[in-house]
């Protein structure tokens, strides 16, 4: 039977290893690639104008590539559950093809409209190219427990051999006997959005350091990959948070959209690794992928990953709740120089360093601020380029300690950390150019300036530039106590510890006095503060 | 539990409970019940019965499990379910969490104050927040407190408060309990008058004492509490609190063995804190009165204000150094400190800890955990370590940047090798790469 297929393309934004594309063309008559734009997202998530760039750039790029096989991309705009049933009829479709996406909110969106495929009689076809193994194989294999160390996960891969091999881009061959209906629409209802259709200034947008789309991503892996040794002796922790221009492949917006795939990339590696000396995961290039693969695995598995409510391998603390404090990290105004120069980067180039992220994650929730991760989440999820839910959630649960590691004594200096690598800062002056006359002995702590120095350098703190918000001394201590007493509580058994009350006032039920204990305690949900 | 069964139908089943007790329900063969009876009235068991289940519950089951009937919502109420209860006082503009419903302590304070024995107030960065368990402190009259805990989640929010307010409130405790055992009132601006007021009406009771960071404490009210508090056995203070006098007396032959003290040496300015010296014949009697005591030390100087500590051998058991620590002093910790268990160093500098972590090693045999943050060792030097420490080490947390790879180790054969020492598998800690 020749089907008529769409092919719905959400991450996996590329031609290249996308076994669900290949699905679509196969026993294939009618093609509709389709990107879905869900006008709830640029209405109500809070996503930066540098994201959809390279968003509306990538899906660009893929209309291009699907432009040179005779085809195109639809760019679809409404809810999935909403359009689907009239796009089935209206283009007669027998088969709807897509990448599994394992985050709870497209699962639960995937399921719905695998049900409306179903009453339809749409075939569906789902296939693993996301991530480099099948998040599910990897759980089961591990007597269905989401692996909760590094180490386990490497174990358990090693049982499971390596990643399957990426399949080639679709050729001309593949679309033999298949077209796409180009005439219809021309570049009108399915186009490719604009900025300003998202609600976005394209004015505000950051430097186009790293344009979006699966050429680009391509061209840059042959650029890292050519780097032969480089790669070889890659160890990302000896690489640098602060160097002017990024010291790692700053691949990782790419992949998150899916313009590069892991497996592609994974295999380039091992065939430049091949027969040569090389640094071994954690800390190398593969490494880095699994890391990747841990939080997706750990994502896929555990409930309310992004939460610490509900959570169960979330350590449940106390944080403070400071939406002032909150803001000046947001915002860079910290009165920190390494931290604020990093919220800058990150704010206006959608990209800073791991470590950079380790940093200003540590100095929010236990190295100083005490505030939830759960908020820094939020704020990364705004401006990261390769913000992806998974691995924003899991990394905040590692650096704040609340999953995974524990070793809280381990804490990141706002003033020392950055001197290491980069003792001018030079980085500061880049990114704070107000700074910028402060000599090197100061820059990193500029308050401890003499006055006449802050004079000299045009910056007088307090006044052109913030006090620190918080005295990191007084409070690293305090929070090391914080930190004690919330593993302390953990380890406490809950049985014999009574509960605190909720906050909902219930109605008048029973004749004793007032409404009861158990109406008391019931928990009220909290209301959002904006 | 269905509520349609009638009275009538328990009746005649509870007789048989009554007498029956607990566990076995008497078999069915009484003639006068013909019908048989499917399940035993839960609404008639023996409160004593119900109050043992209770006390596995929660509070929140509690309370529902109390709304099921009178009988159930009796022994809801019986006090010996209300021994313990934790407070807790946030904002709920600005707090993450719940806070206990003020009608719900009214309740408390109302039904239950003189039930209360073991309570703690948790309490979050706001004035309010430390106001309102000020008041509920001053209503404990009928209390007789045996623990009391006042736990700061965020900012020491008891420090905003007026002074006299928080003391007269915390006295009213110290009055009336007359029976504290354990008292944790860190970050609090608690005196030395105050503490004269616990001392006289604790003396007998008080066992344990936590009160780190609180300035309005001077040396003469901590001696005040050793020297008639003679069954103390555990204190928390800062090193400003710390005496030749406060050792001694807490080495005195009246004085019970001291199972844990800790002190916390703090600086929040560099240069401006000025750190005296104790003679070590008074560690020395400390020693001899408590041989087992763990002496738990946090240190959060800045480098260059450590001249007066590790000169002479010191007691310590736990060591804690929350900042930066140089070479220098890590040497002179091998050389002191023959007791250690733990050590945990956050940072350090960019030279290698080789040595200093060698003489360790040798010099410290108790030693069985150690953490390692912002430091660098060489692999041969932290190989040998592990080697001479063995399997005694049972806690090894090194972050992964700390270990340098050098000729005769990289950072994979590391772990084998460690491992092999150990008699377990170990991997140094990691940090993800994001």
């Amino acid at each position: 039977m020749k089907h008529t297929s769409i092919h719905w393309f959400r991450k996996g934004l590329r031609l290249h290893d996308n076994p669900a594309l290949l699905a679509a063309m196969t026993d294939c008559r009618k093609l509709y690639p389709i990107f879905i734009l869900d006008p709830w997202f640029p209405k109500n998530m809070r996503v930066s104008v540098n994201r959809w760039r390279f968003l509306v750039e990538s899906l660009r790029d893929l209309d291009e590539s699907l432009r040179k096989l005779n085809s195109r991309l639809f760019v679809v705009r409404g809810r999935p559950t909403e359009i689907f049933p009239g796009l089935f009829k209206e283009w007669k479709v027998t088969r709807l093809t897509f990448e599994v996406d394992t985050e709870p909110y497209s699962r639960q969106r995937d399921r719905e409209v695998v049900r409306l495929a179903a009453e339809r009689g749409v075939q569906v076809i789902q296939k693993v190219s996301n991530t480099l193994y099948d998040t599910d194989r990897v759980i089961a294999e591990n007597n269905g427990k989401v692996p909760l160390t590094y180490v386990r996960l490497q174990t358990l891969l090693v049982a499971l051999g390596p990643p399957k091999q990426p399949v080639p881009a679709p050729a001309l061959e593949n679309l033999k006997g298949c077209c796409t209906p180009c005439k219809d629409d021309p570049d009108a209802e399915y186009g490719i959005p604009v900025l300003e259709e998202l609600g976005q200034d394209p004015e505000q947008a950051g430097p186009r350091l790293y344009p979006g789309g699966e050429s680009e991503a391509l061209c840059r892996l042959d650029l890292h990959m050519n780097r032969t040794a480089w790669v070889c002796n890659f160890q990302k922790p000896q690489t640098e948070p602060n160097s002017l221009s990024p010291s790692t492949t700053v691949l990782s917006p790419y992949i998150k959209f899916g313009c590069l795939s892991v497996r592609t990339f994974w295999w380039r590696l091992a065939e430049i690794y091949q027969g040569r000396k090389h640094s071994s995961p954690p800390v190398s290039l593969h490494g880095q992928l699994l890391w990747r693969e841990f939080f997706y695995t750990a994502g896929a598995g555990i409930p309310n990953f992004d939460k610490m409510e509900g959570n169960p391998v979330c350590l449940q603390v106390d944080w403070d709740d400071n939406p002032e404090h909150l803001r000046a990290w947001s915002e860079g105004r910290t009165g920190y120089p390494f931290i604020d120069a990093i919220m800058t980067q990150l704010r206006t180039e959608g990209w800073i360093h791991h470590l950079a992220r380790h940093a200003v994650a540590c100095f929010l929730t236990r190295g100083d601020l005490w505030i939830s991760w759960e908020q820094g989440q939020k704020v990364f999820e705004e401006l990261l380029l390769d913000a992806d839910w998974s691995l924003n959630a899991g990394n905040w649960q590692w650096l704040s300690a609340s999953a995974f590691f524990h070793q809280f004594f381990r804490v990141y200096s706002p003033v020392a950390f950055g001197k290491k690598t980069d003792k001018g800062g030079e980085y500061i002056k880049k990114y704070l150019p107000l700074l910028r006359k402060f000599p090197a002995e100061h820059i990193y702590e500029p308050w401890r300036a003499p006055r006449s120095v802050q004079e000299q350098a045009g910056c007088v703190i307090g006044r052109d530039y913030p006090k620190p918000i918080v005295a990191h001394e007084v409070v690293s201590k305090r929070n090391v106590e914080r930190m004690k007493a919330a593993y302390a509580r953990r380890s406490a058994s809950t049985t014999a510890q009574p509960e605190g009350g909720g906050g909902k006032k219930g109605a008048k039920r029973k004749p004793l006095a007032g409404p009861s204990v158990a109406e008391l305690l019931t928990k009220k949900p909290k209301t959002e503060s904006s | 539990m269905k509520r349609g069964r009638k009275n009538s139908e328990a009746n005649n089943s509870s007789s048989e409970e009554e007498i029956g007790g607990q566990s076995k329900k008497p078999k069915i063969t009484d003639e006068e019940s013909t019908e048989i009876s499917p399940s035993p009235d839960w609404g008639n068991l023996l409160p004593d019965i119900i109050l043992q289940v209770f006390q596995y519950l929660p509070l929140l089951d509690r309370a529902h499990a109390s709304q099921v009937c009178r009988r159930w919502n009796q022994v809801f109420h019986m006090p010996d379910l209300w021994r313990c209860f934790e407070f807790e006082l946030n904002q709920p503009a600005t707090s993450y969490l719940r806070a206990t419903h003020p009608d719900l302590i009214n309740q408390i304070i109302k039904r239950h104050s003189n039930h209360l024995q073991y309570v703690s107030f948790k309490v979050d960065s706001s004035k309010e927040s430390a106001e309102a368990a000020c008041n509920i402190l001053s209503q404990l009259v009928n209390c007789s407190l045996k623990t009391l805990g006042l736990i700061s989640t965020a900012r020491p929010s008891f420090m905003d408060l007026p002074k006299s307010h928080f003391i007269s409130a915390l006295t009213v405790v110290f009055v009336n309990s007359k029976s504290l055992s354990s008292l944790k009132i860190d970050d609090t601006p608690v005196d030395d008058p105050s503490l004269k007021v616990l001392v006289a009406n604790n003396s007998d009771t008080l066992k344990l004492l936590k009160m780190s960071s609180c300035p309005h404490v001077s040396p003469a009210g901590v001696l005040c509490v050793a020297d008639h508090c003679h069954g103390l056995r555990e204190l928390a203070l800062n090193y400003h609190l710390l005496s030749d006098e406060l050792l001694l007396a807490l080495s005195s032959e009246k004085h019970v063995r001291l199972e844990h003290l800790r002190i916390d040496v703090v600086s929040e300015n560099p240069g401006q804190t000025h750190f005296h010296t104790i003679q070590k014949s008074s560690w020395d009697a400390f020693i001899k009165h408590s041989p087992k005591v763990n002496l738990v030390m946090y240190f959060f100087l800045y480098e260059e204000e450590f001249d007066p500590f590790f000169r002479y051998e010191t007691p310590v058991t736990h060591l804690y150094f929350g900042r930066s620590v140089s070479k220098d002093v890590l040497g002179r910790v091998g050389m002191t400190c023959p007791r250690l268990v733990e050590l945990v160093v956050c940072a350090n500098g960019l030279r290698p800890l080789d040595e200093e972590l060698i003489r360790i090693a040798e010099r410290c045999k108790n030693l069985s955990a150690i953490g390692l943050g912002e430091c660098e060792v060489s692999c041969s030097a932290f190989v040998e370590f592990v080697k001479m420490c063995g399997g005694r080490l049972s806690q090894l947390s090194i972050m992964e940047e700390v270990l340098i790879p050098d000729q005769k180790y990289s950072l994979e054969q590391i772990h084998w090798e460690v491992s092999k020492h150990l008699g377990r598998v170990w991997f140094p800690d990691m940090m993800p790469t994001w």
